[in-house]
């Protein structure tokens, strides 16, 4: 019995809306639109921004790699050209080398 | 046609100076060039026997004497009028110049056709031939050049746009090469810099490289350059001068042809700390200041508190009941990339000012300031200059040599700085999100601040992506912020933070284009 008693005391939040007329209930509803709407497009905002930030973060990458990329062959070249068989090769062909630009000069 | 000619205006220069100057140019390592010396009628005998000797040895050096002696300018449009070659290059008659320099210079004009003004590092050399003050100057800097006149030495101009400018002009004497340049780069294709000394700067008495205040008529002369550089841009400014050789631009609401509404984003927590001596709510103190002090007509405050799941504020706070002061809740976790985007989003103004909540406002004016550098063309974003709570500096912009740092920080902010980079507004390459004003449309177009970093980087990041669309960020000491550094949330760093930045901008690391030398 006591159960029951303190069921109905509690505050129902829906017993307020059935009792509402039907104009009240559409501003309500108006009104919650507006604000789900807001929201939705505060965050939809967000989006643009990061997908936005999310392209000019890649580009940035894009050039951190090319960068990256440009050094790592740099030095692999000096690395080749340090290699023995490199040295070796460039000195066997020194002379040709020399023939072809006094050949080019004349 | 020769390649270059320099233009050497002559008056009474010691013989020993004289000949050096002579010889620098002799010796250069490139041939292709002409000397167009112009005596200004110099009363010492020494002068017309030196040049005469030296025009007979070398056919190159062609020596006009003035009949009366008619000051800098009339000399040196002399020589102007008597170049033929395909670029001008300025050189003082007691200067030197470096064996290479003109080869050098050949160099990079070849690299680029579209170069039509070129300026090289300098430095200073003394009556004992021992070089000192070596100036390593930024990359060009138009913002900077309206300070000082910064590229001075060595200077190189394509001839024919120095027709269409119509050469020197009467009335500026000692600063006829300031405003040379000044006009010069407002229609130059191209400005370049080579980052070499090239030019040798002789001190001797009497000249303006010795004595700053040797020649004060020149530093009104500048100052006019100045203001005539601004009446041409259209852009109202009070000009002044400042430490010899330096001139401030300033704002007022009245100058200002538009005056645009300013959003102050300001993310909070609401801590409260001490500011000389007294227990302050940070957030509070900020935004009672501006609105007590700001001068700016139209301006509004929208504060991002953090609040917890229950809707209530993490640490209660009071606002003024304002118009024009709003508040957003903030639910999420901390990042602060995040509460200046959710802030910026909800404000209106076409400019936004982020500012920290433990920051307050020392000049009155400070947002005419930063609004009056956006009249200038393609800038992104402006800082204040910001002091720490007893004075000294916090950040006169952000350099990222050797690695991401705030320009003089720590130093007085009554001290002018090396080569007075304290006293007028630059181009910086960023600056910090305590305090940063930028345009609306400029942050849609590049996504606002990324969401990547939690506590760092994010304006830096934000500026370098203004940079990659050609904005530039402008640092000025006009507007001055103190910064009560890091009160409200720690010191904050994140390893993660500085990968990311890394992944995005680590080529840039290291190097600076507009902070070298000294700075």
């Amino acid at each position: 019995m006591s159960h029951a008693h303190d069921a109905h005391d509690e505050h129902d939040p829906l017993a307020d809306l059935r009792d509402a007329s039907r104009d009240r209930l559409l501003t309500e509803i108006g009104m919650l639109r507006k604000q789900n709407g807001a929201a939705e497009l505060a965050a939809a905002k967000r989006e643009v921004l990061a997908s936005r930030d999310a392209v000019y973060g890649m580009s940035a990458e894009l050039g951190e790699l090319r960068a990256q990329l440009k050094t790592d062959v740099k030095n692999a070249r000096q690395a080749m050209m340090q290699a023995p068989t490199w040295r070796v090769g460039a000195f066997v062909l020194r002379p040709l080398n020399l023939a072809k630009r006094l050949l080019r000069k004349k | 046609m020769p390649r270059f000619s320099i233009v050497t205006p002559v008056y009474n220069p010691p013989a020993k100076a004289l000949k050096a100057c002579i010889k620098s140019v002799r010796k250069q390592n490139f041939d292709d060039w002409e000397w167009c010396i112009v005596d200004d009628c110099s009363t010492q005998p020494h002068v017309r026997r030196i040049l005469s000797r030296f025009a007979a040895k070398d056919a190159r050096i062609r020596v006009m004497h003035r009949s009366q002696n008619g000051g800098i300018v009339a000399a040196s449009q002399d020589g102007l009028d008597m170049a033929i070659g395909e670029f001008v290059a300025l050189l003082d008659h007691d200067d030197v110049i470096a064996k290479h320099a003109l080869w050098r210079v050949n160099e990079e004009l070849r690299s680029d056709e579209t170069i039509d003004y070129l300026y090289t590092d300098e430095d200073k050399i003394d009556a004992q031939g021992r070089h000192y003050d070596v100036f390593r100057k930024p990359e060009f800097d138009p913002i900077r050049l309206r300070g000082q006149n910064y590229c001075c030495h060595f200077s190189v101009f394509r001839n024919s746009l120095l027709d269409e400018i119509g050469g020197f002009r009467e009335g500026f004497d000692g600063s006829q090469d300031y405003d040379l340049i000044l006009r010069a780069t407002e229609r130059a294709r191209k400005v370049a810099h080579i980052p070499r000394i090239l030019y040798h700067w002789r001190v001797v008495p009497g000249s303006a490289a010795g004595d700053v205040h040797a020649k004060p008529y020149a530093y009104d002369a500048g100052k006019k350059a100045v203001e005539s550089h601004f009446a041409r841009q259209g852009i109202s400014a009070t000009v002044a001068k400042l430490n010899p050789g330096s001139y401030q631009h300033r704002f007022n609401s009245t100058q200002l042809s538009v005056k645009p509404l300013v959003s102050i984003v300001i993310p909070t927590r609401g801590d409260t700390s001490r500011i000389w001596g007294a227990a302050t709510c940070m957030v509070e103190n900020t935004v009672n200041t501006i609105l007590k002090k700001t001068t700016y007509p139209s301006f509004e405050i929208v504060v991002v508190r953090d609040v917890n799941t229950d809707g209530t504020m993490v640490h209660p706070f009071n606002v003024p009941n304002a118009k024009n002061v709003s508040c957003i809740d903030f639910y999420e976790d901390f990042n602060i990339a995040a509460k200046w985007n959710v802030g910026v989003l909800a404000s209106r103004g076409e400019i936004v000012v982020v500012l920290d909540d433990d920051t307050q406002i020392a000049s009155p004016d400070w947002l005419e300031q930063l609004v009056g550098q956006f009249q200038f063309r393609n800038v992104g974003a402006v800082g204040p200059l910001l002091q720490l709570e007893d004075g000294r500096l916090y950040s006169a912009g952000v350099s990222l040599r050797p690695k991401p740092r705030h320009v003089s920080r720590g130093e007085s902010s009554n001290h002018i700085g090396w080569m007075g980079i304290h006293s007028v507004a630059r181009t910086v390459t960023a600056v910090g999100g305590s305090c940063m004003a930028f345009r609306r449309s400029a942050f849609d177009e590049v996504g606002g601040f990324s969401e990547n970093y939690q506590y760092m980087y994010a304006d830096i990041d934000f500026c370098l992506k203004l940079n990659s669309i050609n904005l530039a960020t402008v640092w000025t000491p006009e507007a001055k912020v103190y910064h009560f550094d890091a009160r409200t949330r720690g010191a904050s760093t994140a390893d993660g933070d500085q990968t990311q930045f890394e992944k995005r901008w680590g080529r840039l690391s290291g190097q600076d284009a507009y902070t070298r030398g000294n700075a």
